[in-house]
């Protein structure tokens, strides 16, 4: 810190001279790119999927996919851009960022075995067989979650916001 | 100027990426037929091992995965799928020869998840280029 005493003749009262920047010292921003449809509550997900070298499942979701759906993911992490004839995206981490959140609500999934898969959008998206042994697809994008129930005849997709109450109603479909 | 369609009895193969086959569990995903503007070959003009060597050197290349197969389907069989579905669609499967593929079409019409998973399900698999499932 910079100090400069005045001293005010025949009063000796120092006068101490503070420069601006020390009160206010330069804000330093993170350069975290966010796209403009995430909800702020995941972003401290999507932080840590930012680098490539996080770019990891979680325990939870390796638990669920099992050993064959790990490999899958590993070799998903593995396609460029372009991949099948030019038409396919890179695995987009936002899509792992919400899937991660998904299965955190229900992790009674894991009993069901579900198979992990990559769409075109690169988004990933988990595909299962209901009580029934009917069809399950839950594809997870950036910024909502589409799904297809076979039992229902039910195609539809919701927003972040909603995934809780996706969680349930998968919940009872296998049950 | 529309292109000339396929003719309902002929059989056409969509070549089928790893991404949407786990082989282990033998589980498939709607992403096979999902979307619009599907490529699919023509059975009619190129044999299945001809079609099988065009995939794998158009979309087999490491690292990019590997085409673990192909499904096929009877093109009216496929048409009245649709028509049939809960939301009618009247699919097209249009003749879209490429220079590499001169077996080459297209749906252009866009395929539901649900709809791709009802047309998934009647589909007669080849795994590799030689036996079927």
């Amino acid at each position: 810190m910079n100090l400069q005493t005045t001293f005010q003749q025949g009063l000796h009262i120092p006068l101490i001279r503070i420069k601006y920047e020390d009160c206010f010292p330069r804000m330093r921003y993170r350069q975290t790119p966010i796209p403009t449809q995430q909800p702020v509550e995941l972003i401290p997900q999507i932080d840590e999927l930012r680098s490539k070298e996080n770019f990891v499942l979680s325990r939870e979701a390796i638990l669920m996919l099992g050993e064959n759906g790990k490999n899958r993911f590993d070799e998903f992490k593995r396609y460029p851009k372009g991949w099948f004839g030019g038409k396919g995206r890179e695995i987009s981490k936002y899509s792992v960022a919400v899937f991660e959140r998904f299965i955190k609500k229900i992790p009674e999934l894991k009993l069901f075995s579900p198979s992990l898969f990559l769409t075109l959008e690169g988004n990933i998206a988990l595909g299962l067989d209901d009580k029934n042994k009917q069809n399950i697809e839950i594809e997870f994008h950036p910024d909502k979650v589409e799904y297809y129930v076979e039992s229902l005849d039910e195609e539809a997709s919701i927003g972040l916001a909603d995934i809780f109450e996706l969680a349930g109603k998968i919940r009872k479909l296998l049950q | 100027m529309p292109r000339p369609e396929v003719s309902p009895e002929e059989n056409i193969l969509r070549a089928i990426h790893s991404a949407w086959w786990d082989v282990q569990t033998d589980r498939k995903y709607s992403s096979i037929f999902k979307g619009e503007n599907i490529s699919v070959s023509r059975l009619s003009v190129l044999s299945l091992s001809e079609l099988f060597s065009i995939f794998r050197a158009d979309l087999d290349t490491s690292p990019n995965g590997a085409i673990v197969g192909a499904g096929e389907i009877n093109v009216g069989r496929l048409r009245e799928i649709a028509r049939n579905h809960t939301v009618q669609l009247d699919l097209r499967v249009e003749k879209a020869p490429l220079p590499e593929n001169s077996a080459h079409a297209e749906i252009p019409q866009k395929i539901s998840k649900g709809l791709a998973n009802t047309i998934i399900r009647e589909l007669l698999f080849h795994r590799g280029a030689i036996a079927s499932i």
